[in-house]
């Protein structure tokens, strides 16, 4: 057979000048995105993987048997049932997560092969939206089995089919970045910042987490996922090199945007497992130092070699390291009954290690767990009691990531308000007030959850809201893993005592 | 921080009723339950995956004004081609990505065979001049309209209203690059014992009166943003037609020139576009059934389209006539008549018909 660099060029080319209807009108801005350039400037893009679709059916064959013959070999129910219960609920939260978001990937990679503006582009994000509908089918079809057992991992479909708040979140940011967006912006959003940094929280470092975890079959799921994550997130680097010669404002603009809501998407999916939810024998490192390794380094380094700028809000996020994902689990924690995982308390070894590891704000943090524990003394322990260590106060969520006002200290929140058009607006952060404020037309109408309970859409009885809106039941809704029977616990109350 | 705690919060969370269905053991996914059965496999990962449709539990559309937000508005809530249910939709074949990838790779195979044989066999030296002609002219340009068909289906497919018809059109865009990809390995079998071989393709396809009444369909149906006329305009007119008369009659011309292996490989691709009919036709039934309006819609549709078509057919038509003044080969009887005869039934299996301007073409 020929080799590929002999013929595929053949293939790889194929724009021609409209001469019967207007190129603008081929590849409309609004759909296209900006800056809308005529195809001469895009002539040149170009990405070093070069797949043939030879090649793909043939790889991504034996990469699914490979996955599939780890789950028939350990992947059976018996083997997840061996699983340490907090790192369980991990699979959980990235159960949920997962599936549908990567599906919204699959409408993402079309709009890139049919309003990306050059073939090879085009060609790039078929193989795309291919790659997304297989990290859809794997996860759908491994966590099926489970449902039977556990019905929390019902979720795995469920969650962005509901009104749960998270899923609000979640919802909020892929319908903006990949389902209602633009092929340029879904580009530098997914191709670029998320796919070539954030996705390696996931599928790196949550691969390293459950191989420690014993949890072998989510392992090589992820794992797999990442060697087509890495192959299409190349999309992102040509498209940014021809924007950067007309419009480098807008780039770091959108750069920036981005690195932003990807970071408070992540710090919840990824922080949770790498801090909380893994046995803390098991945790090779801390969620900060994972960030800094995988994410920071190379992200800047990216910036660097484009000539861009280190983002505006760049100390704020590196304050952000050491507290937000800690803040958001506490939250969490106290309102578990609005998720659909179940949670745990850090223990003393846990909440010594967390010191450690993050020495600038822990202490805030650990007089928050302190008071959860000894509500929990005080009631005793037991499912019943659940609800008694409980939130009772509606939350407030931003106006922009749709998440709990958890930014800042617990000494310092960085919460503000903003009226505009005869509307008040909170946001938890002042980069989250910022991406508001460059394009408020997409989130001013948005209404969070307590609007809704306001006007009388969701309802305003907390059962109501639990089973009606967030649609769980007293099966799903979160719990402590332990009921409160943590031994620490016991053991300092007796010595209280 | 929102971590509030207080004496004041034991909730009252009981008594409420809990649902009896939530109370047996959980069989399979909530959107599933209701089959009362075990879902198959293409089930489980094909099912309601879209969010944003109104079919979920949230019953919302996008949850933020999102940049096309106007554009699903205008060219998918609003297309005349309504269901009451996108979701019914099954591709017949089932599809799942796994099967996908086995079955393309089956075919891949298979073709490498042909290829193989193609090199090792001298089998390039013995084709006829005039015959090396029609190569040149008419296959090696076909990967333009080829990369079109792979752009208007990524189109069908990001604006399907369900997740399963967003995967056969995926799929479909796959299956174009497949053809691109497989004409464009054969072009570079030529150029190397013919230097220079069909160089000229982008030029033919850009200036070639052979190739202008199709250039003119694929750029219009490219504009053609209703995401109910562009899967009709696509799939159950241009298709169906361009597919029949490349894949093959254009075998069969290729054959009686001595070219047989061209015949074997586009077989293959072959296989490919009649499932593209296959599950387009089951999509058109099912709207059709859900609501007779459909049937109207879609007619109209066709009498839009089908001219446009018909007229890119008839370009080609003097190649199957005898009469290309540059490649003089024996008629082929009946080409055109059989296309008609072909593309009347396929239409007619879903009530359907061709548009009655097209026959005052011919």
């Amino acid at each position: 057979m020929l080799n590929r660099e002999e013929w595929l060029p053949l293939a790889r080319k194929l724009d021609w000048d409209y001469t019967y209807v207007r190129e603008d009108e081929v590849f409309p801005q609004v759909i296209s995105g900006h800056p809308w350039l005529p195809h001469a400037e895009w002539k040149d893009w170009e990405e070093s993987f070069k797949t043939s679709y030879r090649e793909y059916v043939d790889n991504q064959y034996e990469k699914d048997m490979a996955v599939y013959a780890v789950r028939d070999a350990i992947g059976r129910l018996e083997n997840i049932q061996k699983l340490a219960a907090p790192w369980l609920n991990s699979l959980k939260v990235h159960a949920a997560a997962l599936p549908l978001a990567e599906f919204t990937g699959v409408i993402g990679s079309l709009r890139g092969a049919r309003f990306g503006r050059d073939s090879a582009w085009r060609t790039m994000s078929t193989f795309g939206a291919l790659d997304e509908y297989r990290h859809t089918q794997i996860p759908l079809l491994l966590f099926h089995p489970l449902v039977r057992w556990d019905s929390q991992f019902d979720w795995a479909h469920k969650f962005y089919h509901t009104n749960n708040w998270f899923a609000v979140a979640a919802r909020h940011f892929f319908d903006e970045l990949t389902t209602g967006q633009n092929a340029i912006e879904f580009a530098i959003g997914t191709n670029f910042v998320l796919e070539t940094g954030f996705t390696n929280l996931q599928f790196v470092g949550l691969a390293s987490l459950a191989r420690e975890s014993s949890d072998h079959m989510f392992e090589r799921m992820v794992t797999s996922i990442q060697t087509d994550e890495a192959r299409h997130a190349q999309i992102g680097h040509p498209v940014l090199e021809v924007m950067m010669k007309h419009d480098p404002e807008y780039v770091q603009y959108l750069l920036d945007k981005w690195f932003w809501r990807s970071w408070r998407m992540f710090s919840i999916l990824t922080g949770l497992s790498t801090d909380y939810l893994t046995a803390l024998e098991q945790r090779p490192y801390s969620f900060k130092e994972f960030m800094e390794e995988w994410i920071i380094d190379q992200y800047l380094r990216t910036l660097d070699e484009f000539g861009l700028k280190k983002p505006w809000y760049w100390d704020i996020f590196e304050d952000e390291l050491n507290i937000y994902h800690h803040a958001i689990y506490a939250s969490a924690y106290t309102y578990r009954a609005t998720l659909w995982f179940d949670f745990v308390i850090p223990s003393p070894a846990e909440r010594k290690w967390l010191r450690q590891k993050y020495p600038k704000y822990w202490d805030d943090m650990d007089a928050v767990w302190e008071q959860v524990a000894e509500r929990w003394r005080t009631v005793g322990p037991g499912a019943a009691n659940e609800l008694a260590v409980h939130g009772s106060a509606m939350p407030t969520f931003c106006d922009l990531c749709q998440l709990p006002l958890s930014a800042g200290t617990p000494r310092k929140n960085t919460a503000n308000v903003l009226t505009k058009d005869g509307r008040k607006y909170i946001f938890c952060s002042a980069p989250c007030r910022w991406i508001f404020l460059r394009e408020p037309e997409r989130y001013a109408n948005h209404k969070d959850l307590v609007k809704r309970v306001l006007s009388g859409e969701a309802p305003a009885h907390l059962p109501d809201l639990l089973t009606e809106y967030f649609r769980l039941t007293p099966d799903t809704w979160g719990k402590d893993v332990y009921h409160g029977a943590y031994e620490w616990l016991a053991t300092k109350k007796a010595s209280v005592a | 921080m929102a971590v509030r705690l207080g004496p004041d919060y034991a909730l009252n969370l009981t008594p409420f009723s809990v649902p009896e269905s939530f109370m047996a053991q959980q069989k399979t996914y909530w959107h599933l339950l209701q089959q009362r059965r075990m879902p198959t496999e293409y089930e489980i990962v094909t099912s309601k995956l879209l969010c944003y449709t109104g079919e979920g539990f949230t019953g919302k559309r996008f949850e933020l004004d999102v940049p096309l937000l106007d554009w699903y508005k205008r060219f998918q809530q609003e297309s005349p081609l309504t269901c009451s249910s996108w979701e019914n939709f099954r591709d017949p074949r089932e599809t799942t990505y796994t099967k996908y990838t086995e079955i393309q790779r089956d075919k891949e195979i298979f073709v490498d065979g042909i290829l193989e044989e193609i090199d090792s066999s001298g089998y390039d030296g013995q084709l006829s001049p005039r015959w090396l002609h029609v190569l040149s002219r008419v296959v090696a340009p076909l990967r333009y309209p080829g990369h079109g068909l792979q752009m208007l289906a990524s189109y069908v497919g990001q604006m399907a209203p369900s997740g399963r018809i967003v995967i056969t059109a995926t799929l479909q865009a796959g299956d174009e690059m497949r053809r691109v990809q497989r004409i464009a390995y054969r072009v570079r079998q030529l150029q190397h014992l013919y230097r220079g071989f069909a160089s000229d393709s982008k030029a033919r396809w850009q200036t070639d009166m052979l190739w202008q009444p199709l250039r003119i369909a694929i750029e219009k149906l490219l504009i053609c943003y209703d995401w109910g006329e562009s899967f009709v305009g696509l799939n159950l007119v241009l298709k169906p037609l361009m597919d029949e008369m490349f894949m093959n009659y254009l075998s069969e011309l290729a054959l009686r020139e001595g070219d047989h292996l061209l015949g074997q490989v586009f077989y293959s691709l072959n296989e490919d576009c009649r499932w593209h009919r296959e599950w387009s036709q089951v999509l058109a039934r099912m709207v059709i059934e859900d609501n007779p309006r459909n049937s109207h819609t879609i007619q109209g549709w066709i009498e839009k389209w089908h001219p446009v078509a018909a007229r890119a057919l008839q370009a080609f038509a003097p190649l199957f006539e005898g009469k290309s003044e540059d490649a003089q080969m024996a008629p082929l009887e009946g080409v055109t008549r059989k296309i008609d005869k072909y593309y009347r039934e396929y239409l007619s299996s879903m009530g359907l018909q061709p548009s009655t301007s097209v026959a005052l073409l011919s």
